[in-house]
């Protein structure tokens, strides 16, 4: 499952400002050009981490080794990023 | 009526030229500047930024069975269509009062200096830059030069030009009204260009529908505006700012080269420029307020 958001990320071109991600969707319509994401560190770090192997559990643990957070939050975050994604996914 | 001009804009001298006659829309004519005179026994030659080779007659057939790239349509209004040809783009434009019919059809080198645009012969009189060929075209030299293209107003009290956007409806023209009652010049409320150039950023007006001359001003600072039940303005930076601002940039993001000059380009921007969200009342005070808040907030 986690694997299949991988392949979002190339649909995306993401730069680094200030610690915080910018992400912008490629787009063939007009109509998505003024839709642009940012990412906090913590989602930053998990969509630079999300690679063709990952799961949950491999990016909680990445949390873990950057961030002073315990498993249950760490947990927490990874769900919330990839509901975020799961949103980007059903537009792009 | 001519068959070879050159317009300046942003700095820029685009080169129109074709072997029938043609004219420009009205909005063109104060941006049109004498050819350089080449300096005798230097060796140099002119050369624009853009050439615009146009041909009358629009070849149905070439864009045909070409990938679509991106198409430039909202509910209301079919604009153009990008298509991917050997060696750059091909556009389909469509008529803007017919909505489908349509109206051009253009070609784009890779490196984005020479147009090729074909154009309806029985159109009189002929305007092979009709709208929206012309932003169009603008659009891809801000590429070429680095610059980016945004629906915005902007207001220069003569210290300070301040550059107002977001979305239709928000109060751009209102804003700017107020400005210019106050005695700013408006570059314009629709179409700029933002240009570095050294260590500060420039905004450059483009060609309207209406006639104005060519303007230019320092950019000190950009305003995502709303209207508001009081004056209020937070400054907003980093990747937030970057987001909002890019936001309503001119942009054709089917490619992710153009995405990423566009994102280095804004992260540059707003390390020099403040980016403030201004929530307003549409009457005097704001230019006041602005005024005793901005390096402030």
């Amino acid at each position: 499952m986690v694997q299949t958001y991988f392949q979002l990320k190339s649909k995306f071109v993401a730069r680094e400002v200030g610690g915080e991600l910018v992400v912008v969707p490629l787009t063939g319509n007009i109509a998505h050009m003024n839709e642009l994401f940012t990412f906090n560190a913590t989602a930053k770090l998990l969509w630079e981490e999300l690679g063709p192997e990952s799961t949950e559990a491999s990016l909680a643990k990445a949390l873990l080794d950057t961030y002073e957070v315990d498993e249950a939050t760490a947990a927490a975050d990874v769900k919330k990023f990839l509901a975020r994604l799961e949103e980007m996914a059903a537009k792009y | 009526m001519i068959n070879e001009l050159i317009f300046r804009v942003a700095g820029c001298d685009i080169l129109v030229r074709s072997d029938a006659e043609f004219d420009l829309e009205e909005g063109y004519l104060p941006y049109v500047v004498e050819r350089p005179v080449s300096v005798a026994g230097k060796g140099t030659e002119y050369s624009p930024e853009i050439t615009i080779t146009a041909v009358p007659g629009i070849p149905r057939d070439l864009l045909s069975g070409r990938e679509l790239l991106f198409d430039a349509e909202n509910e209301f209004q079919k604009f153009y269509s990008i298509y991917e040809l050997p060696g750059g783009l091909g556009f389909a434009i469509y008529n803007q009062q017919t909505h489908s019919e349509l109206q051009q059809v253009a070609v784009l080198n890779n490196d984005y200096s020479e147009w090729v645009v074909y154009y309806d012969a029985n159109e009189l009189p002929a305007l092979p830059l009709r709208y929206p060929f012309g932003p169009i075209m603008l659009h891809y030299l801000t590429l070429k030069i680095d610059a980016v293209m945004m629906h915005a107003s902007c207001a220069f009290d003569g210290e300070k030009g301040r550059m107002f956007t977001g979305f239709s409806g928000v109060g751009k023209s209102t804003i700017s009204k107020l400005w210019a009652a106050d005695g700013s010049r408006i570059l314009n409320d629709d179409r700029l260009i933002i240009r570095r150039e050294g260590e500060e950023y420039r905004v450059y007006n483009t060609p309207m529908y209406y006639a104005d001359i060519p303007k230019v001003a320092p950019l000190t600072g950009i305003f995502l505006i709303r209207h508001h039940p009081v004056n209020d303005l937070k400054r907003v930076s980093g990747a937030r700012a970057v987001s909002k601002v890019m936001a309503f940039s001119i942009q054709n993001n089917f490619d992710a080269r153009y995405v990423s000059q566009r994102l280095a380009f804004f992260s540059e921007l707003v390390s020099v420029v403040p980016v403030y969200e201004l929530g307003f009342v549409p009457d005097a005070s704001v230019v006041s307020y602005i005024r005793e808040h901005e390096d402030h907030s």
